[in-house]
């Protein structure tokens, strides 16, 4: 059997939009299965690395995630959000990993566990990121703020895509996300002060 | 709109995405409202850096970044059995068992209690129509002047009879 995923035309997956792949469900589950993972899996890794911060846990996370999507029964349905209920799933996995993660203390053996793919390139990328002021910043708001900046300012939804990942009101989205900004500027100013 | 309006609303404005006419409203705000503005210019000086979408591309594209998803993904397709989605009348419905219980038993109490129900009413039906049957032969006898025989006894008047219920006897 073949590593890659076997599908009918992988090179266009970002052309594909929701109600293309509900069609091709409704001859292939397996092909539609096999859309949504290649047009998925890249935006929910950066999603979920930006909360893990770790290559393999996210890499974990985000295949978990696809497992799940294979059992919900729903998925190909008509008024079914795909790409909503995927974030929304990953970021429940991601903020879980992290409280179950500062509950054991287990951020050592992440640190110590050797990362694959050029580990060396691919931290230094990520490191350039990381070090920015305003990601730094991230890490010391609610889990609700920064999930909302990360969605808007990362992972680059829409105010409505938000509010269906988040299952509230686009006005809650406004005031929620302007909230979270106010905090950034708030931990920011402390940051620099305390510097 | 106030100062908590605004508050609220400066990260879609910043981001452009209020109503045109909420935009107005917030802008006329602002002009008059040095502090709401200050707010504006500290969130406009936020800057978010993500990784570049060719960036993000590079990361995944190396050699075998998937590769293990891949074939972990490979191995739950071909054991994925899920009918494919038909017209709604081929569809496969998939409820909770406990829901379908709580159903079923919810649908077997209304019919019980309605066969109940139509019992009663058949019974009090018929206890009516016997009720008025009753009636009319009382009133059919009352109206017979002829059926109470007069006393019989020597002096022509009535002989009162009265009933002991202790002893069941008249």
């Amino acid at each position: 059997m073949s590593a890659a995923l076997r599908l009918v035309n992988p090179q266009n997956t970002s052309q594909w939009d929701e109600s293309d792949i509900k069609e091709l469900a409704a001859s292939s589950t397996r092909s539609a299965m096999e859309m949504v993972i290649r047009k998925y899996r890249q935006p929910l890794y950066f999603h979920a690395r930006y909360i893990v911060k770790d290559h393999q846990e996210a890499y974990d996370l985000v295949q978990e995630v696809f497992i799940k999507a294979m059992r919900e029964t729903r998925l190909f349905e008509e008024d079914f959000k795909i790409k909503a209920w995927l974030f929304r799933v990953t970021s429940n996995l991601c903020f879980n990993t992290v409280r179950n993660r500062k509950r054991r203390g287990a951020l050592l053996d992440t640190m110590m566990r050797p990362e694959p793919f050029g580990a060396d390139q691919l931290e230094r990328i990520f490191c350039g990121e990381q070090q920015s002021e305003v990601m730094a910043s991230l890490d010391e708001l609610s889990d609700d703020h920064k999930q909302i900046l990360l969605l808007r300012y990362y992972d680059d939804l829409s105010y409505a895509e938000i509010a269906e990942v988040l299952q509230v009101k686009l006005g809650t989205v406004m005031s929620r996300l302007s909230r979270a900004r106010m905090r950034l500027m708030d931990v920011m100013q402390d940051t620099s002060l305390a510097n | 709109m106030d100062c908590l309006m605004i508050s609220s609303r400066v990260a879609a404005f910043v981001d452009g995405e209020l109503e045109s006419c909420e935009c107005e409203r917030f802008v006329l705000h602002i002009e008059t409202c040095d502090p709401c503005t200050q707010i504006v210019i500290q969130i406009e000086a936020q800057r978010f850096s993500p990784l570049s979408a060719d960036q993000r591309r590079s990361i995944c594209e190396r050699g075998a970044f998937w590769g293990e998803m891949d074939t972990e993904l490979n191995g739950h397709l071909d054991a994925l059995v899920v009918a494919p989605v038909g017209p709604w009348h081929r569809r496969r419905v998939g409820l909770p068992v406990p829901m379908v219980v709580a159903y079923a038993a919810a649908i077997l109490l209304a019919v019980v209690w309605g066969v109940q129900q139509q019992e009663r009413a058949q019974l009090a039906e018929l206890a009516s129509e016997h009720l008025g049957q009753q009636l009319e032969k009382e009133r059919r006898l009352a109206a017979q002047p002829g059926v109470i025989t007069p006393p019989v006894s020597g002096d022509g008047s009535y002989k009162v009879v009265t009933y002991a219920p202790e002893r069941a006897s008249f």
